[in-house]
């Protein structure tokens, strides 16, 4: 078993690991020869199915792997990778590779770096600084710096994996381009906060609905703290109301004892359907295109999710990316969100594909 | 169905100013009047805030009720008298607030306010094109369709429009703090900043009391005082320039820009005269009337966390007319004047010339602490 690639685009890789973070630690990575897939799939709340073609954020003609199953799959917390990844900015190589140590699997990351600031020169020995004087400061700045980071992981045999499948979903009733993310974790979020400042004045969650907050807010390695510590707190989240029609219009809308609130997009695009995988005949019968029947002004043309606001917000995070987003809403069932990242915009593998699961009413 | 009523703003930003200066309680009631609304919040009973949005603050304003004639014609801000004739209620004021900034309207300048401080500072939404220059295009229309009826606040922005109906409950028969209007005592007019700069000084040793003390003869004129804190008494004096010593925290925002005011003042220059040797410079107006069973010097204690709570208002401020009745009730009226242009009340190095902008007013009345043991007493922070 054997892998080893110098990084590409370390910015991409390092956004990506962070929004992928946000919503669980444990992440199955998934080496493969064309791509990498990260899969996160939490106790609770939403999991994400990435593929990235291998060329995204690896150099494609250092990219070695190899293995008897023709895959390597790999358990690592996503959290340090994205922590590893972030120490590459400003590096002139980086290179990731699996290896050893006293038998435990590492993935090790070495970053080349060789742009010294002058700030750092204080750090050079004397003996260092002698030879500066000799060969002039302009090449002592230039040294070469080698950093390795280890970062332990776990190598998961095929069969572990075997059992773990895509969620299968019905054909979507509403398939729809989100707006900008940013826009829309800013509107959620202002919805989340009148969630909890109701109910702070309803109840005395305080300090429930506090440590939530906290936890989303601060560091990402206590977020699975407060959905497996207490089931309590995250069902008594916030629950937004998310609804599209087929006629480009994205509702997004939160009930509290104090008050309704709804924010509505419209003038979006509803996707059409690339006819080279689907019939005619296939694509009469679909549900979205009985949903684009349905007037405009029609209640019933609207297939609506009911998703927890917090987890909601985690999943936003992935705006960072500025990716586009279709959502695909099937009726009080599920919502599917495929994030394609920029660049990659019809390019079919690049996608990250978020399941988020409906609550009932 | 014609709304009972219905307003519509172009610049939520400046609602959100005017309320989030008394956004000191989590509920507020709303009185709709002829000439504006009347936001009105309370805490224990002995501290009220009160906003008045007047009609002039809005593109359109359609109040379709006539109102049972009464003798109170007055509809000035501060008058108490008219809750029987128009339609009151209560609304959730933190959420109104909210609302108001969904559009990270308050992106640039986050407020440091009480109930804000433990927000994420950074807004993903803030970016160049969010600035309150190009945020002037948006509308927010408020509608209040009939009693009983939600109030409803609708945002509209490029593509996206938001309605939020808040729901409205009675309004308890809440009183406003009577201020004896026939028996002021004291009438204080400075620029808020001073007042804002003595009180944020004093509340470094977090003090527990406010002592005001004002004498019209005798120096010091004006002082307030923090006092029952972990550390010692420190005051605040406002005094007379002549000697060219400020004391205290006054001192420290700029003794040019005294002398300038003192000369951008337009009262006539036979007041001045006379008030140069009575009153501190920082003052416009300086009336202190005791009645002779006080003695020559009024002094009044109240407890300093609600004063500070007006701390937003006296810092977006740039009048403010301190006032203070026989029985000790201290009114704060703060006038705020709103710039077309610039999103902020204050404008940086304004003078005193006349008012450019819609002038609005937000008061602050507090109830006095009677004697030293009130102070002890804790009185709730919170209404529930």
């Amino acid at each position: 078993m054997r892998f080893r690639t110098q990084l590409k685009d370390t910015k991409t890789f390092s956004k990506l690991t962070a929004s992928l973070s946000s919503l669980g630690k444990v992440c199955w990575m998934r080496l493969e020869y064309d791509v990498v897939r990260f899969t996160i799939i939490p106790d609770q709340g939403t999991q994400v199915w990435a593929q990235i073609p291998v060329d995204t954020i690896f150099e494609e003609n250092t990219y070695e792997m190899e293995s008897n199953s023709e895959a390597i799959n790999i358990e690592i917390n996503i959290s340090n990778l994205n922590r590893a990844l972030r120490s590459t900015f400003g590096s002139s190589q980086s290179q990731l590779r699996l290896t050893k140590k006293d038998k435990m699997p590492l993935l090790a990351l070495t970053v080349l770096s060789t742009d010294w600031t002058e700030g750092n020169m204080a750090l050079a020995t004397e003996d260092q600084d002698q030879s500066s004087e000799v060969t002039g400061d302009r090449r002592a700045r230039e040294r070469e710096t080698r950093i390795t980071q280890e970062i332990p992981i776990k190598i998961l045999h095929e069969s572990a994996v075997d059992g773990l499948h895509e969620p299968h979903c019905p054909d979507p009733d509403v398939h729809i381009i989100l707006p900008g993310l940013a826009q829309l974790k800013s509107i959620s979020d202002r919805f989340n906060r009148l969630a909890s400042t109701d109910s702070k004045s309803k109840f005395q969650q305080t300090g429930m609905v506090g440590a939530v907050e906290s936890s989303t807010t601060g560091a990402n390695s206590n977020s699975n703290a407060p959905t497996s510590g207490s089931g309590l707190s995250s069902s008594s989240g916030p629950k937004l109301e998310l609804s599209a029609n087929m006629h480009g219009k994205l509702k997004l809308a939160i009930v509290t004892d104090e008050l309704r609130i709804a924010s509505v997009w419209s003038a979006l695009v509803n996707p059409p359907l690339d006819p080279a995988h689907i019939s005619e005949q296939q694509l009469s019968q679909l549900p979205s295109e009985r949903m684009r029947g349905v007037g405009e002004d029609d209640e019933s043309g609207w297939a609506k999710v009911r998703i927890d606001g917090k987890d909601w917000s985690r999943v936003l995070s992935v705006g960072r990316l500025s990716p586009k987003v279709v959502a695909c809403f099937i009726n009080e069932t599920a919502l599917v969100l495929y994030v394609y990242l920029p660049g990659s915009w019809n390019g079919e593998e690049s996608c990250l594909t978020y399941y988020i699961n409906s609550f009932a009413a | 169905m014609e709304p009972l009523f219905t307003c519509v703003s172009n610049n939520a930003h400046h609602l959100y100013t005017l309320l989030s200066c008394i956004g000191i309680a989590s509920k507020a009631t709303v009185q709709i009047t002829p000439d504006g609304l009347r936001f009105s919040v309370e805490e224990g009973r002995v501290i009220q805030g009160l906003a008045f949005l007047d009609k002039s603050l809005f593109n359109s304003y359609t109040f379709n009720q006539q109102p049972v004639p009464n003798n109170q014609g007055s509809t000035e801000n501060d008058d108490s008298s008219e809750h029987i004739t128009y339609p009151h209620f209560v609304v959730s004021l933190s959420a109104l607030l909210e609302t108001l900034k969904i559009f990270g309207i308050n992106d640039l300048n986050e407020p440091n306010g009480i109930r804000d401080t433990n927000l994420p500072q950074t807004n993903p939404a803030s970016s160049a094109f969010s600035a309150p220059t190009l945020l002037m295009d948006r509308s927010c229309t408020l509608q209040y369709a009939q009693h009983g009826s939600p109030l409803s606040i609708a945002i509209t922005e490029s593509g996206v429009k938001t309605t939020c109906e808040l729901v409205t409950y009675e309004a308890e028969d809440a009183t406003d703090i009577p201020l004896q209007r026939d028996a002021i005592i004291m009438k204080i007019i400075m620029r808020s900043a001073w007042l804002h700069n003595a009180i944020a000084e004093l509340d470094s040793s977090n003090p527990t009391i406010l002592k005001l003390s004002a004498c019209a003869t005798r120096e010091p004129f004006f002082a307030l005082s923090g006092a029952g804190g972990p550390f010692s008494e420190s005051t605040v004096e406002f005094s007379v320039d002549q000697h060219n010593e400020i004391v205290g925290g006054a001192s420290q925002a700029g003794p040019q820009s005294q002398s300038h005011k003192v000369l951008a003042d337009d009262g006539s220059s036979r007041a001045r005269a006379t008030r140069a040797k009575l009153a501190p410079t920082v003052t416009e107006t300086f009336l202190v009337s005791p009645p002779s069973s006080m003695g020559e010097r009024i002094a009044q204690n109240y407890r300093f966390a609600l004063i500070r709570k007006a701390a937003r208002a006296m810092s977006v401020a740039n009048k403010v007319s301190i006032r203070g009745d026989r029985q000790g009730v201290l009114s704060l009226q703060f006038m705020i004047e709103l710039d077309e242009n610039n999103a902020v009340g204050r404008p940086v190095g304004a003078g005193m010339k006349a008012p450019a902008g819609t002038v609005c007013f937000v008061d602050f009345r507090f109830v006095p602490l009677l004697d030293e043991e009130d102070a002890e007493m804790d009185v709730p922070v919170d209404n529930e």
